[in-house]
């Protein structure tokens, strides 16, 4: 009883802030498939260079919350960048070319990071206002960080629904999803869509990237931990379905902190192994409908 | 005239390969060793990607499973010979695809790319926490010793580089051989059919699942096999076998040499290991030289850099017409 109470609350937690994180990621992603048809390796890469700037800008000004603020902005200008320049460029010969030339980006993109700032893990300091922890009820404490992370991605999560269901972009964005020639058709300016769709797909991936950096430190290999994480977010919740993504990513985060503890033997396949059931009982995923 | 070209030159390239070891040091003979076995592995990759248009994240799937395979039988069944060690990795190779081919075949193009991958991260995982039988990251190793009985030459060692070169040779010319007429049968039109339109050979009454469920067994059979000769050649395997970067090793490697053509995934070994090992030489940083190129070549040269080859190819034929003519 005793650990039930005390234990497995920290367990939902820690599997909530993990599942948000990865959803602040996977949501630009699915979205940018959903429209695009396109599996954006480089995506993941936006994320990691969102935590590397938040680790630079820390050293520079010594304050978390200028990077918070500065370095999604940058992240979303890469994101405009990447589209203009590359994706643009070869979407007229097919999805597999765009595919492997967002691969090609994100291999190049992973090992300049590693060239200018090495492979070791680089700590950043947890701001003085987060840090601490506070108790949630008798012997239970759980990190102010951690609970400033659910906080931020709850309240950017809002934000993006509200974009999504409640504004003109967003109505413009969920009809190029269902049929992007059509809405082309009816008036919508499409090629401006996907662009606002990178940018805030980019933007979320940097928030990610920033809240994460004095959470985990920041490797180079976090952009194949995340990008493995969303495959399976996205494969699971359907292609391009953001419902879909927030539900996977939930239960990923929980998959991930609860067979730590209890299933350590096979810890590590348990969230490929979802992929797999998922895939052979709904292959479209969870909320796609759309092949 | 174009036919007897091309096989002309093929012959000459298997020439070389065999006359090499009687010029070259031993560590250039390692280098094309490994060509070769890389040339197997993408050829069945462009089975797959260039002849059916199936793109797979997992093709080190089959790989590890042939190279953890063979490694297993030659260290606990030291009895079974060496070449049949080989042929059970390609075997559980071919298991192993038939089993992602009755699972994911259905699954429309990314969410097999996706699929392929998960299962390709399984079996790493596996290879990672089930250190009884895998060793762990610790990988596994103790076959040099064993030998191989050939008919007229006695036994020879497999840690003997030339040894271990002209069975690699024999194999790779073999597996190429293989699936080039596997793209010639019926069955290959087919799946050629069937990366054109596969919903309109669908009406026309192809049995697409069918046809899929062969190509995946087969496409991992040879890619195991590479997996075999890998573990004969590197004398260990670790968990690294089933890892992305050697499933996206071959992605790279299809892309450079070029992945609609077939001879493209060879030239593409052959460029990959070369590449590697000279800008290795000069830069730690190689592979952000390889990843430049791979992003000039998918913007400017889709094709691969086997196009070059071709349009070469072509001038040459057509001036030898005109002589003729």
């Amino acid at each position: 009883m005793e650990t039930i109470l005390n234990f497995y609350p920290v367990l939902i937690l820690h599997g909530l802030v993990y599942g948000m994180l990865i959803f602040l990621v996977a949501s630009g992603l699915t979205l940018t498939f959903g429209m695009m048809d396109i599996l954006n390796f480089s995506h993941a890469s936006v994320y990691m260079i969102g935590a590397y700037f938040c680790y630079q800008i820390i050293i520079w000004s010594q304050n978390f919350w200028i990077a918070l603020i500065i370095a999604p902005f940058i992240c979303g200008l890469i994101g405009i960048l990447i589209e203009r320049i590359f994706i643009r460029k070869v979407h007229a010969k097919g999805h597999v070319n765009e595919l492997l030339l967002t691969f090609g980006l994100a291999l190049v993109i992973a090992e300049i990071v590693e060239w200018i700032y090495g492979s070791a893990p680089l700590p950043v300091p947890t701001p003085v206002l987060l840090q601490g922890s506070w108790a949630l009820w008798a012997n239970v404490e759980y990190p102010v960080y951690r609970i400033f992370i659910l906080g931020l991605s709850a309240s950017v999560l809002c934000l993006l629904f509200y974009l999504f269901k409640r504004t003109r972009l967003g109505v413009s964005v969920r009809a190029c999803v269902q049929d992007g020639e059509m809405a082309n058709a009816l008036g919508t300016n499409v090629s401006f869509v996907y662009l606002a769709v990178m940018a805030i797909g980019s933007w979320l991936a940097g928030v990610g990237g920033v809240i994460v950096a004095p959470y985990m430190s920041v490797y180079p290999n976090m952009f194949a931990d995340m990008i493995l994480d969303c495959f399976i977010v996205i494969a699971v919740g359907g292609l391009g379905s953001l419902a879909g993504a927030l539900l996977a990513s939930l239960i990923v985060g929980q998959i991930q902190s609860f067979g730590v503890i209890l299933l350590p033997q096979i810890s590590l396949a348990l969230t490929y192994m979802l992929m797999m059931v998922v895939f052979i009982i709904k292959p479209t995923g969870l909320f796609g409908g759309k092949e | 005239m174009r036919r007897n070209l091309t096989i002309l030159l093929w012959a000459t390239v298997v020439l070389l390969a065999l006359l090499c070891p009687f010029f070259l040091p031993r560590y250039q003979l390692y280098l094309l060793a490994e060509v070769m076995l890389y040339a197997i592995y993408a050829i069945s990759y462009y089975l797959l990607l260039g002849q059916t248009g199936i793109l797979s994240f997992g093709h080190a799937a089959y790989f590890g499973l042939g190279a953890y395979t063979t490694a297993l039988c030659l260290i606990h069944l030291p009895v079974m010979p060496v070449l049949a060690s080989i042929f059970a990795g390609s075997l559980c190779g071919l298991l192993g695809g038939l089993l992602v081919g009755a699972f994911l075949l259905r699954l429309s193009k990314f969410y097999l790319a996706l699929g392929t991958l998960a299962f390709a991260q399984l079996l790493w995982a596996i290879a990672w926490t089930w250190r009884g039988l895998t060793g762990g990251d610790d990988g596994l190793i103790g076959w040099a010793g064993h030998k191989i009985a050939f008919p007229f030459l006695g036994s020879l060692g497999i840690s003997n580089m030339l040894v271990l070169y002209y069975l690699i040779l024999c194999f790779s010319v073999g597996a190429i051989l293989l699936c080039w007429f596997f793209t010639r049968t019926p069955l290959g039109n087919t799946l050629a059919c069937l990366k054109s339109n596969s919903d309109r050979a669908q009406f026309l009454g192809t049995n697409i699942y069918q046809a899929k469920f062969i190509l995946f067994g087969y496409s991992a059979f040879i890619a195991a096999l590479s997996g075999s000769l890998y573990t004969l050649l590197t004398k260990m395997v670790s968990p690294k076998v089933f890892d992305m970067e050697t499933s996206f090793d071959v992605v790279v490697i299809s892309v450079i040499g070029g992945y609609t053509k077939f001879a493209g995934p060879i030239l593409g070994s052959f460029l990959y290991v070369y590449l590697r090992e000279y800008l290795a030489e000069v830069t730690a940083r190689w592979q952000l030289i390889m990843g430049i190129i791979f992003i000039s070549i998918v913007l400017y040269y889709p094709d691969g850099l086997i196009q070059l080859f071709e349009s070469g190819f072509k001038r040459i034929n057509r001036s030898l017409r005109q002589s003729n003519a």
